[in-house]
C-alpha cells in the first residue's frame, strides 16, 4: 500500500511552491526507500538516469542506512552539485528521498544552503502529512470495500432466501456466499440435531481435512455454545486455549451459535482460515452473528420446530425437484404419505404434550427406517411425507412396512398410561408420467386414506388403474356432501314396519331408515352415501344425528298422541360401536328419554358386533338397563358362525335379505333361512326376515315359522313422524 | 496490463475501486465526470470502462451514447453502476453494445470474477460442497 500512497502524493505542487519562493531548482525527483523512482517532473529517460546517479551519490555521502540526517549535498562527477532531503514517517520509517539539482553551477554557499534546508524541511513535513492523510484514506477505502462485501453477502443471503423455496438449498447457498464474499478459506454450517454438515471452501484449500476440523469444533465447542450461546473468535494460541480447542486445530476461527428461533442452540456457523492468514476481526464476528440469524430464519420458514424436519412448504420443493429429475433422467422415485393413527385419542387422554411426544418419536422412527439420502418432512399435525429417491414401488412398500413395524414396536407410556401406536401409509410413484407435484401428493394421500379405511396400521400402494381408488376419488366428493348435509340438517328419517307373521302382536315394531336431501331437495338413498361415510369415518356423526332425531320424533309423537309400548329400531354402525364418545352420547340420550328409552331397539350388524366384540357386549349390557332391545342385523351375510350368537345378549335375529328374497324358488336359500330361524328359536330369539317383497315369500316365511317380516309386501318406508303417529293411534284405539 | 477507466464524481468510489482493482493486477485510471472520461477515452481506449450514471457535466448515459456514436467499432466492455432499485436504465442501455450493469455498492469479488471471466473466459473451477 505504501507505494500506492506515495504515487498519489502531489509532488508538483510542492515543487512549484519551492520555485515560487526563489529556490533555483532544476531537476527534481523522488525515490522511495528501496531506491525506486516514485516521481519525476521530466519524462526524459536520460534525465531519469542522471537523477538516479545523483541519488546514489547522496546515499554514499550519508553513510550506511541512516536516514537521520535530513538535508544532504554531494558533488557529482561532472563537478555539479546535487542536494536531497529525506522524508521519514513515525510509523512507516524512511519514506522518500527528494533529490534535486540547482540551476546555479557552483556549490551553494552556507547561507543559501541554510535557506534551502529550511524550505525543504517544511516541504518534507508537508509531504509527510499528505502521506499520512492519504494512507488514512486508503485504509478507509479498504475498510469500505470490506463492508461492501459484507453488505453484498447480506443482500445475497436475502435474495437466496426469497428465491429458493427449500431449506437445504438456501442453507447451502448461504454457506457458499459466505466463502465467496468474506474471502475466507472455509465456511461451514453444523446442525447436530439434523445430523447435517454443509461446508464450502476456497479452491486452494483441500476439502479432505474439513470433516475432521468440523468434528473437532463440534466436539469441543457445541456443548459450551448450547450452555452459553455466544460467538467465539480464535486468532492465536491463547484464544485457542481459552476456547478449549485441541492443538490439532491449526486454524483461525469465528464460530457463532445458530438457534432455532426459540433460544435453543441447534447448530454452529463457522468460518476458518489457515493460521498464516490475517486475524479475524470484530466485524467478521458481527457478520457471522448476522448470518447465523439468517440461518435461523431459513430454519424457521422451512423446518418444523417440533421434529426439526423440513415442513410441507419445503417438502413440496423437494418433490418438485424429484419430479423434474424423473422427467429429465427417466428416474422413478416413490412418495410415502404417513399418518399416525389415533393421535386424537392420545391428545384426549394424556394431553397435548403427550401427543407432541408421539409425533417426535414417530418422526425419529421414520428417519431411522429410511435411507440416508431420502427426505423426510412433517407435512401436517400428525402427517409425514417421505421422498424415496430412485426407488421402485416394491422397495418403497417394503420401507413403508419397516416404518410401520418400527412404530408398532414402540412402547409409548405417558404417565402410566400405555398407548399403542400405529401408522397408515400411502405409497405413490413419481415417474416421468406424473402430472404435477399436486397430483403426486394427492395420489399418496388417497392411498393413505384407503390404507386407513382398510383398518389402521396398513399400507396401501397407489396404482393409476386401481378402480377402488378411482371410486374413492369420487367418494371424496360425497364426503363433502355428507358433511354439508350434517351441517345443514339435510337428512330425513323414514321408517318401515316390521310385521308379525305368526301370533298377532299388540305393540308396533318399526325400523328407522335415513335419507339424504340433495341440493334440489331430491331424496338420496343410503346406498349412495353410506359407503363413503364408512370410508371416511363419518358413520358416528351420522348415527348420532339419526338417534337424536329418532328420539326427538318419538318424544314429540308421544306428547301429541300419548304413549304406547313399541319397538323403534335404529341402526348402530361398527364405527359408532368402537367410538367411545358416541357410545357415551347415546347413553346420555337414554337417560334423558326416561321410560321412552324402553321403546328403542338397536340394530347392530353381525360383522360390526363381531368386529367390536367387547365394545358391543359392554354397550348392550349398559343399554339394557334402560330397557332397550337389540337386533343382530344381516345375519347370515358375513362370516357368521352360530357360535358368536351366544356371545351377544340380544332379542331379535334379522335374517339377511339376500336369502329371504330367494326362498320362494331357491331350496338352498330356503334351507338357510330355515336353519337360521331354527337356531334363533332354540336360543329364544325372535326372528325377523328382511326383504319380504311379495306374498310368495311371505307364505314361505310363515311355512318356515319365522316370527316377523319386513318388506314391500307390508309397506314401503314412509316418513318416521307420520308412521309413528299412525301406529300409536292404532294401538291406543285397539286397546280402547 | 489491462487498463480500466473509472468515471465517477464521488472520489471515494474511485479510490475504493481503484485500490482493489490495482491489487488485483489492473492498471486503473479515474475520471471525475463524463466529459473527462470521454476525453481520456478519445486519447486512448481502455480495456474496460466502469461508469456511474449520475455525474455533473456529462452523465453516464450521455457518455455511453457519445461513445456509441463516436466509436461504433469500439470493443471495450462498459460496466454501468446502478443502485439495486434502479431498473429504468435498462431501457436506454439496450442501444449500447457490450454493456453490463454492476450493482452498488460494488462487490469487488463479484467484479473481479466478472473481469476474469471477460478477459480469460475459461470455465471457473467450482468449489466443492459437503
Amino acid at each position: 500500500m505504501i507505494s500506492r500512497v506515495l504515487r498519489q502524493l502531489a509532488f508538483d505542487i510542492h515543487i512549484r511552491m519551492l520555485r515560487a519562493i526563489g529556490i533555483p531548482l532544476d531537476q527534481v525527483a523522488a525515490f522511495d526507500a528501496a531506491g525506486e523512482l516514485v516521481w519525476m517532473e521530466s519524462r526524459d529517460p536520460q534525465k531519469h538516469r542522471a537523477m538516479s546517479d545523483a541519488h546514489a551519490a547522496l546515499l554514499r555521502g550519508r553513510g550506511s542506512g541512516a536516514a537521520d540526517r535530513c538535508f544532504l549535498q554531494a558533488e557529482l562527477a561532472n563537478g555539479s552539485h546535487t542536494y536531497g532531503c529525506c522524508v521519514v514517517d513515525d510509523a512507516d520509517g524512511h519514506l522518500l528521498d527528494i533529490v534535486f539539482t540547482t540551476k546555479a553551477p557552483a556549490r551553494l554557499d552556507d547561507h543559501q544552503a541554510g535557506q534551502i534546508e529550511h524550505a525543504m524541511t517544511a516541504v518534507g513535513s508537508s509531504i509527510r502529512n499528505e502521506y499520512q492523510l492519504n494512507k488514512e484514506l486508503e485504509s478507509m477505502a479498504s475498510e469500505l470495500a470490506e463492508r461492501y462485501e459484507e453488505l453484498n453477502l447480506v443482500f445475497q443471503a436475502d435474495t437466496s432466501f426469497h428465491s429458493i423455496h427449500n431449506g437445504f438449498e438456501s442453507l447451502r447457498l448461504l454457506v457458499r456466499d459466505t466463502v465467496e464474499f468474506l474471502d475466507v478459506g472455509i465456511a461451514a454450517l453444523v446442525l447436530p440435531s439434523k445430523d447435517l454438515e454443509i461446508y464450502d471452501q476456497r479452491e486452494e484449500i483441500s476439502a479432505s481435512g474439513i470433516p475432521h476440523l468440523l468434528f473437532k469444533i463440534r466436539r469441543h465447542l457445541f456443548g459450551r455454545m448450547e450452555a452459553a450461546p455466544a460467538s467465539v473468535v480464535v486468532n492465536n494460541e491463547q484464544d485457542r486455549l481459552r476456547a478449549g480447542l485441541p492443538v490439532d486445530v491449526p486454524y483461525k476461527l469465528v464460530v457463532a451459535p445458530v438457534d432455532s428461533g426459540s433460544s435453543t442452540v441447534v447448530g454452529m456457523l463457522i468460518i476458518a482460515n489457515p493460521s498464516d492468514r490475517e486475524d479475524f476481526s470484530n466485524s467478521h464476528r458481527n457478520l457471522i452473528d448476522v448470518m447465523a440469524r439468517k440461518i435461523t430464519k431459513v430454519l424457521q420458514a422451512n423446518f418444523d420446530t417440533l421434529t426439526g424436519m423440513e415442513n410441507g412448504f419445503s417438502f413440496e420443493w423437494v418433490v418438485d425437484q424429484a419430479l423434474l429429475q424423473a422427467r429429465s433422467r427417466g428416474l422413478q422415485h416413490a412418495l410415502l404419505h404417513i399418518d399416525i393413527d389415533r393421535t386424537n385419542v392420545v391428545n384426549d387422554i394424556s394431553g397435548r404434550a403427550a401427543g407432541d411426544e408421539v409425533v417426535r418419536r414417530v418422526a425419529k422412527a421414520i428417519a431411522a427406517s429410511v435411507r440416508s439420502h431420502d427426505s423426510v418432512a412433517r407435512i401436517g399435525g400428525d402427517k409425514f411425507g417421505v421422498l424415496l429417491e430412485t426407488c421402485p414401488l416394491d422397495v418403497a412398500a417394503k420401507l413403508a412396512q419397516k416404518i410401520s413395524q418400527q412404530v408398532e414396536a414402540m412402547d409409548f407410556t405417558w404417565k402410566d398410561v400405555k398407548h399403542s401406536l400405529s401408522v397408515s401409509i400411502g405409497v405413490a410413484p413419481i415417474t416421468s408420467e406424473s402430472e404435477s407435484v399436486a397430483t403426486v401428493l394427492s395420489s399418496a394421500e388417497v392411498a393413505r386414506v384407503a390404507a386407513k379405511e382398510r383398518g389402521r396400521n396398513r399400507i396401501q400402494v397407489y396404482e393409476q388403474n386401481d378402480i377402488e381408488l378411482m371410486r374413492r376419488r369420487g367418494e371424496f366428493r360425497w364426503v363433502e356432501r355428507i358433511q354439508a348435509a350434517l351441517r345443514e340438517d339435510r337428512f330425513v328419517l323414514f321408517a318401515q314396519t316390521i310385521d308379525p307373521l305368526t301370533a298377532a302382536e299388540a305393540s308396533p315394531h318399526l325400523e328407522v331408515l335415513v335419507r339424504m336431501l340433495g341440493d334440489e331437495g331430491e331424496i338420496i338413498l343410503p346406498e349412495q352415501f353410506i359407503a363413503a361415510a364408512e370410508h371416511y369415518h363419518l358413520m358416528p356423526l351420522l348415527d348420532q344425528w339419526v338417534i337424536r332425531k329418532a328420539v326427538e320424533d318419538l318424544r314429540d309423537t308421544s306428547r301429541q298422541v300419548g304413549f304406547a309400548p313399541m319397538s323403534l329400531a335404529v341402526n348402530l354402525s361398527g364405527q359408532s360401536l368402537s367410538d367411545e364418545r358416541l357410545r357415551a352420547l347415546v347413553i346420555d340420550e337414554l337417560y334423558a328419554l326416561g321410560e321412552l328409552a324402553s321403546c328403542l331397539c338397536f340394530e347392530i350388524t353381525e360383522s360390526a358386533a363381531i368386529g367390536n366384540l367387547t365394545e358391543a357386549q359392554d354397550f348392550i349390557a349398559e343399554a339394557r338397563r334402560f330397557g332397550c332391545r337389540f337386533s343382530l342385523d344381516d345375519f347370515g351375510s358375513g362370516l357368521s358362525s352360530f357360535a358368536y350368537l351366544q356371545k351377544f345378549d340380544i332379542d331379535y335375529l334379522k335374517i339377511d335379505g339376500a336369502f329371504v328374497r330367494r326362498i320362494a324358488n331357491d331350496p338352498i336359500a330356503a334351507s338357510m333361512v330355515s336353519a337360521i330361524n331354527q337356531i334363533g328359536q332354540v336360543m329364544g330369539l325372535k326372528t325377523i326376515a328382511e326383504f319380504a317383497e311379495n306374498s310368495a315369500i311371505v307364505d314361505e316365511l310363515i311355512r318356515i315359522g319365522v316370527d316377523h317380516a319386513q318388506g314391500y309386501h307390508f309397506g314401503r318406508p314412509r316418513p318416521l313422524g307420520e308412521l309413528l303417529q299412525e301406529q300409536i293411534r292404532t294401538v291406543r284405539a285397539a286397546s280402547g | 496490463m489491462k487498463r480500466i477507466l473509472i468515471a465517477d464524481d464521488e472520489r471515494h468510489a474511485i479510490r475504493v475501486l481503484s485500490q482493489s482493482l490495482e491489487r488485483a493486477g489492473y492498471e486503473v485510471e479515474g475520471a471525475h465526470n463524463g466529459e473527462a472520461a470521454l476525453a481520456r477515452i478519445r486519447e486512448r481506449q481502455p480495456d474496460v470502462l466502469i461508469t456511474d450514471i449520475q455525474m455533473p457535466r456529462m452523465t453516464g448515459e450521455e457518455l455511453c451514447q457519445q461513445i456509441q456514436r463516436e466509436m461504433p467499432e469500439r470493443d471495450f466492455l462498459i460496466f454501468v453502476l446502478t443502485s439495486r432499485t434502479e431498473i429504468e436504465h435498462r431501457e436506454w442501455s439496450r442501444a449500447i453494445d457490450n454493456l453490463k450493469f454492476l450493482e452498488k455498492p460494488v462487490s469487488i469479488r463479484r467484479l473481479t470474477h466478472a473481469l476474469d471471466d471477460y478477459f480469460d473466459p475459461a470455465p471457473a473451477a467450482q468449489a466443492g460442497q459437503g
